[in-house]
């Protein structure tokens, strides 16, 4: 076993985590900040190549890999757990911040992954490690967490099936850019997918996220989902079927998040539009498109987890989650406010790290000549900032005041925000701090004036519509039936059926047969009845024009081939 | 009622947002642009496209609303 191994960030961070378990006070707050810097000091030392030959059943795994590739990634993880343990310091669930040390950990190993076998492992914890995450948010998330622990063991099992597959069938053990030519292939696209959200199984993310604690989500919003991201990188680059799946993903996101009331819901609508975006980047599979999607990973997380946290600050401080009892808090909650409306900014804005990311994906799309799917990336650009970053900003710091007893935001949750929008603005004002990161040379300008006049342009045009159309989206404001309304309500009433046979839902059948065959019997009688339509004194003329009619169809019947 | 009224600084709101725009859309005039489609090169399309873009949404958003809407369980709050 190389000695490298002991340098493994993920190792650290994942035991650092359950010792996280048993600390309070200042140690338990002092490891928490001290271990994502201790595990990126780690990885920053470990020289690019592959570590591993540990022997397992009749394979030598390659455990850890570092490359431009992961270490972007891991870095980025690294910081989202560092910056999110500053924003949890406050928090009292004792298994909320270990737990994000397993899931966070386990993250960074899964990127780090030099083979298959290593990455379904790490695959596998991340899952547990974020179902511990949602079940801290209280009683009311357990449920949520255990549909959410379904739904990723049921991905996990669709991965192991393909990598089986994929190994018994000669592929290679290392995890590297596989051609689609087989099921076992399909079979581990199929497992990523689900894992980044994609349809059918998307109504996890907004069904499960949003009941985890206050801080708990901003936790969730950076792993999952970017890992999958990450691994669609490595394993499908170019694959084209990703374009239209990551499309149909953010269109998806725009609509719901247009409609949910739920704020945390709208975001975790905005996360599946986000990452639809990136996997259609991913589709593209230029180099100018990959590392417009892993910049654009970084620059999601960033400001993602910044609006979470605005909202998880208004959550502790009003207790309400719903556009409509939110309103108005700009007044008691200005610095909040301040950060909440940065995030949205944040999105594709000049001098934030979203113009610098975003751009380079379109660029991609339109150096492809890919018309449609360029259009479509603007559609997203804009109407995430519209249906998102707008819409849960204005709606819950600004509109008629609810009367909410709030107050600013504690240190601890300010230092966190504060964090992050420093690290967008740097970004985003100096792109070199983050494109000489990415994994291919990068030969891209985004500061021109074309550039920034347009997107501001759009930005521009974006807010002074939403105005414009505010109170329709006001009166819209609801929960939408999803796909998990498939299995969360018709797969147990079909259930019932199957375990105690159809007597119970016999009457229902009947008064179903029984409301058709009456419908069936006024519709004739409308039609056919001594009053109905035919049975009226027509004038002779219509009966003229309707046998010409007729007559003119046969004709054209007789001379059809 | 107005339920999500800027107010009370709404109309300046309004107006500050109204003229950056215009200054922007003036200030496309004089920049450079790489036009890929053709579509992209129509003066002011990074406006008008947002915008018919943003009302699309919200039309199909509506559509979506009376088809799948309003969802009646622990989620439908």
């Amino acid at each position: 076993m190389d000695a490298e191994l002991i340098h493994h960030p993920a190792l650290w961070l994942i035991l650092g985590g359950i010792v996280l378990g048993f600390l309070r006070g200042a140690p338990r707050a002092l490891l928490s900040l001290g271990l994502p810097v201790f595990a990126a000091w780690l990885l920053w030392g470990i020289p690019e190549g592959i570590y591993g030959g540990m022997h397992f059943l009749d394979y030598t795994l390659d455990i850890l890999r570092v490359d431009r590739l992961g270490r972007l990634f891991a870095l980025v993880f690294l910081l989202a757990l560092f910056v999110g343990s500053v924003y949890a310091l406050g928090q009292r669930s004792r298994l909320e911040v270990p737990a994000a040390f397993v899931y966070g950990g386990a993250a960074v190993g899964a990127v780090l992954a030099g083979d298959v076998v290593t990455l379904f492992v790490f695959w596998e914890l991340m899952a547990i490690g974020s179902t511990l995450v949602i079940w801290a948010g209280g009683r009311d998330a357990y449920p949520a967490a255990m549909r959410y622990l379904m739904v990723h063991l049921f991905g996990g099992v669709v991965l192991m099936a393909g990598i089986t597959a994929h190994l018994v069938g000669g592929g290679s053990l290392r995890f590297e850019a596989m051609a689609l030519d087989g099921l076992a292939q399909w079979l581990i696209l199929a497992g990523f997918l689900i894992n980044a959200g994609a349809f059918p199984f998307w109504s996890w993310l907004p069904d499960a996220y949003p009941r985890a604690s206050w801080s708990g989500m901003v936790f969730l919003s950076a792993f999952t989902t970017k890992t999958a991201v990450y691994v669609l990188m490595r394993g499908f680059p170019g694959a084209e079927v990703l374009i239209p799946i990551g499309l149909l993903m953010a269109g998806y996101g725009l609509i719901y998040a247009l409609i949910e009331n739920t704020a945390r819901r709208v975001l975790a609508y905005a996360i599946i539009n986000q990452v639809g975006f990136m996997i259609a980047g991913i589709g593209i599979g230029t180099e100018m498109a990959l590392n417009g999607v892993a910049a654009h990973a970084f620059a999601h997380i960033v400001y993602k987890a910044l609006l979470l946290m605005a909202i998880g600050a208004v959550i502790v401080q009003t207790g309400k989650r719903d556009c409509t009892d939110l309103g108005g808090l700009a007044r008691q909650m200005p610095v909040t406010c301040g950060f909440a409306i940065f995030g949205a900014l944040a999105m594709s804005a000049p001098l934030t790290a979203g113009f610098i990311t975003k751009s380079l994906v379109l660029q991609a799309a339109a150096d492809a000549h890919l018309t449609w799917v360029w259009l479509a990336m603007m559609v997203i650009a804009a109407g995430v900032f519209f249906a998102a970053g707008l819409k849960v900003v204005v709606f819950v710091f600004f509109g008629a005041p609810r009367d909410l007893d709030a107050h600013e935001a504690p240190p601890s949750q300010r230092w966190g925000m504060r964090l992050l929008a420093l690290t967008s603005l740097a970004v985003g004002c100096y792109p070199p701090l983050l494109y000489d990161l990415l994994p291919f040379a990068v030969d891209y300008q985004p500061y021109t004036g074309g550039h920034v006049v347009f997107q501001l342009q759009l930005l521009l045009a974006t807010a002074v519509v939403f105005f414009l159309l505010r109170d329709r989206l006001t009166a819209m404001l609801g929960s939408l039936i999803d796909v998990d309304w498939f299995y969360r309500h018709m797969g147990p009433r079909w259930l019932k059926v199957m375990v105690y046979g159809v007597s119970i839902e016999i009457r229902e059948v009947v008064r179903l047969i029984m409301r058709g065959i009456a419908n069936l019997l006024v519709s004739l009688h409308r039609h056919y009845g001594t009053r109905g339509v035919l049975a009226r004194t027509w004038a002779s003329g219509s009966m003229v024009m309707w046998v010409a009619l007729l007559l003119l169809m046969y004709l054209a019947l007789f001379y059809l081939p | 009622m107005r339920l999500n009224a800027l107010y009370p600084r709404g109309e300046r709101l309004w107006r500050v947002l109204l003229t950056a725009l215009l200054l922007m859309l003036v200030a496309g005039l004089f920049v450079e642009s790489h036009p890929h489609f053709g579509i992209d090169g129509w003066p002011g399309f990074n406006a008008w496209f947002p915008m018919l873009a943003c009302a699309v949404l919200v039309l199909l958003a509506r559509g979506f609303h009376r088809v799948f809407g309003p969802r009646e369980d622990d989620d439908g709050r």
